[in-house]
């Protein structure tokens, strides 16, 4: 099965500084995938070497098998990009947009376009300037989706929308992929959306991969448990620790692995994903990524 | 492609347009004038003795009077290199907006190449149509009208200024990537380039002659306005020794003179000579633009 | 037009495709989905509640295996045949008065909402040993 996105030992670097560092992502077909970080982090890079709009210094990226340096053509044609702050042209009109998107693309459904468009009221006579986010958004969306394209990517795309414009968004996007099965990487800060959009996650801290999993299989294998102080050189066997965190009184572990008896004074506390995400955002060290393609094809 | 070409520029295309139509306009109207005036109107003569006196003559006296068209005749150039050159991939990339053409369903190479062809050639062809009626309305002057003057306003010249301009233009905005200061750099370098080659590389395409003569009149505009005379004559006395460039009181008895000068037969073979040198920059410059823009990412 | 429409709680701890279920039963219980009608497709939830599309699938996939609803590839999910008989409204709006009276007895009594729930459970639990045995 050809990945949507796989990258190996990718890496970028722009000047002195590698904003993506020995980055090694696999994104499987039909999931939603999310991709989160702190603002420079290399989301938008690794978004950009995926649509072809930047080219590796290091290591290689492949989407559907082909390199975007060599084939760009055939993946164009199969992959569609919304940039951060969804850029279009602002003195086209709606229309004019939808003429462009018809004039550069190969496989170009119109109609569909258009009536997605006319379903959300927006006139395709108004100049894209005079649009409000939301619509702005929207017209993007459509145009990205108006070739039909197997793998979707997305820079933040809501990040400026109020949480209606930002609902909408979702459901179209959400019921676009319900129709076509497409394959989506999603840039985003709003965990909620993430956790109601996403099945697979990607953290990027300081240009490498931190975690990258299924969502459903985090949320399992990750705990929080709190019990009375430990001593600094306690050990805990059989699982992994992620983060811990002292008072005087406490000791807070996330850890990862299958729950642990717990002693006297332990109890385990919910962990939801957002805090998930933020105890491996404050714990750059770190690190939980999918095992090896060799262990899956031999269990 | 075609229609997003046109959609995008056609602003410019509307001003660009308006300019020439305008420039050519005026060139051919008096040029029209004079021809209908008179045989050959010389322009050590005067123009105002050429035309005549009805409102349509009047028309052209005032064009002639202000020089508007020889001077917008060397502007042109520089303001389709700067105003359409410079924010051609400028203003994509300052906009954002390369994220998404360069992510439809053609190639930067394509995009690049198609949007230049159908922008570049109708604006020198425009400007090709401008020049070569300065060359006509110089024609309707006789025989003796000294061309070498207005060098920079005629065929083949300004359509190859043109294109140097704009590629000039599309070069500075792709690597710059901001509108206004391609087109800072683009006015700077083309202004730069056109007065270092009229200046310092003109007068060297063919090895200029050397008129000696001891007739002292017989050198300069006066003598022979269709040729182009360097520098300043140099005045000999009778032994050979060099007295200067200048007749005055002081100066001792001239015996012969020499000024070196290019011929008026060689006059097209300059032009064609420069509008070659200006096409080839241009061509080097687009191609240095194009791939700048299809390997530079963003 | 879907004949039931979901709305989802992101605080509730309780995961998506769970409160999917839940309402679907919710909807069975009260009569609003009787047997052989057809439960919005996949792309009418996500594209009114903004789901992954996958979440949904599991929702309808897991209320199948329970018997509840039949999926017919190509047409869509359907309310099994079989499923059991909607409580009527009256005996619902009775049975919770009732509980509510109970459950003022037992905060007069001292009981706080947590035992409470404790207790509930516990005789559940309890019945369904019995019902076993």
């Amino acid at each position: 099965m050809i990945a949507p996105i796989e990258a190996t030992g990718l890496g970028k670097r722009f000047g002195r500084t590698w904003a993506l560092d020995d980055c090694s992502i696999r994104v499987p077909a039909g999931k939603i995938a999310g991709l989160v970080g702190p603002n420079g982090a290399g989301k938008t890079t690794f978004l950009h070497l995926a649509a072809g709009l930047l080219r590796p210094t290091a290591g290689e990226i492949t989407v559907f098998g082909r390199s975007p340096q060599g084939q760009l053509l055939l993946l164009l044609d199969r992959v569609g990009f919304v940039a951060q702050d969804t850029p279009l042209y602002s003195g086209f009109s709606v229309g004019d947009m939808l003429r462009f998107g018809r004039e550069l693309n190969r496989r170009w459904d119109q109609a569909d376009v258009e009536e997605r468009l006319r379903s959300l009221d927006i006139p395709f006579d108004k100049r894209v300037g005079q649009l409000s986010g939301g619509q702005r958004s929207q017209v993007a969306l459509a145009l990205a989706l108006g070739k039909h394209p197997e793998l979707l990517l997305l820079d933040e795309p809501v990040a400026r929308l109020d949480p209606l414009a930002r609902r909408e968004f979702m459901q179209r996007l959400t019921e676009a992929v319900a129709e076509e099965g497409s394959t989506v990487l999603l840039s985003s800060h709003v965990m909620a959306d993430l956790e109601r959009v996403c099945d697979y996650l990607i953290i990027i801290a300081a240009g490498r991969v931190q975690v990258a999993g299924e969502i459903e299989a985090l949320l399992a294998s990750h705990h929080l448990i709190v019990g009375p102080r430990l001593n600094a050189n306690a050990r805990l066997s059989g699982v992994e620790l992620v983060k811990a965190q002292h008072t005087e009184r406490q000791s807070s572990l996330w850890i990862r692995g299958p729950v642990p008896e717990l002693g006297a004074g332990w109890r385990e506390e919910p962990l939801p994903l957002e805090e998930l995400v933020i105890t491996y955002l404050s714990a750059p060290r770190a690190v939980t990524l999918p095992r090896p393609q060799l262990e899956e094809a031999a269990s | 492609m075609t229609w997003v070409t046109w959609r995008q520029h056609r602003l410019e295309a509307l001003w660009a347009l308006v300019l020439a139509v305008l420039l050519g306009g005026s060139v051919g109207y008096v040029a029209l004038q004079l021809s209908i005036a008179s045989g050959s109107c010389p322009r050590t003569i005067g123009f105002s003795t050429c035309l005549s006196s009805d409102p349509f003559g009047q028309i052209a006296q005032a064009i002639l009077r202000f020089n508007l068209a020889q001077y917008g005749l060397v502007v042109f150039p520089a303001l389709a290199g700067a105003f359409i050159g410079a924010p051609f991939v400028a203003r994509e990339i300052e906009n954002g907006t390369q994220h998404l053409a360069w992510t439809q369903g053609v190639t930067r190479m394509r995009w690049l190449l198609v949007k230049l062809a159908l922008v570049f050639v109708p604006l020198i062809a425009a400007a090709a149509l401008v020049g070569y009626l300065e060359v006509v309305f110089l024609n309707v002057q006789g025989p003796q009208v000294n061309r070498w003057d207005i060098f920079d306003q005629q065929a083949p010249v300004v359509p190859a200024a043109t294109f140097f301009a704009l590629a000039l233009g599309v070069a500075f905005g792709a690597v710059i990537g901001r509108s206004i200061p391609a087109m800072a750099a683009t006015l700077l370098a083309f202004v730069g380039a056109r007065i270092g080659i009229a200046e310092l590389v003109r007068s060297h395409y063919i090895a200029p002659l050397m008129k000696t003569t001891h007739d002292l009149s017989a050198v300069g505009n006066q003598a022979d306005p269709t040729a182009w005379w360097l520098g300043f004559p140099d005045y000999y006395d009778s032994t050979g020794h060099l007295l200067g460039n200048l007749l005055g009181p002081s100066a001792g008895q001239p015996s012969y003179v020499t000024q070196s000068f290019q011929p008026g037969d060689r006059f097209w073979a300059f032009q064609t000579i420069e509008a070659a040198i200006l096409c080839g920059l241009a061509l080097l410059i687009v191609g240095c633009a194009v791939y700048w823009v299809t390997r530079r990412a963003t | 037009m879907a004949l039931i429409s979901f709305h989802l709680d992101a605080n509730s701890g309780v995961s998506y495709y769970v409160q999917l279920m839940q309402q679907v039963r919710q909807a069975l219980l009260f009569g609003l989905l009787k047997a052989g009608d057809q439960l919005p497709t996949v792309k009418e939830v996500v594209a009114q509640v903004a789901l992954n599309p996958n979440t949904v699938l599991r929702a309808y996939r897991d209320l199948e295996h329970e018997g509840l609803v039949l999926s017919r590839p190509g047409l869509g999910t359907f309310v099994a045949s079989n499923v059991p008989p909607a409580v009527a409204q009256s005996s619902y709006r009775l049975l919770r008065t009732e509980l509510e009276r109970w459950i003022r007895k037992a905060h007069e009594a001292g009981l706080d909402d947590d035992t409470l729930a404790a207790l509930v459970a516990h005789v559940l639990h309890a019945r369904a040993q019995d019902v076993v045995a």
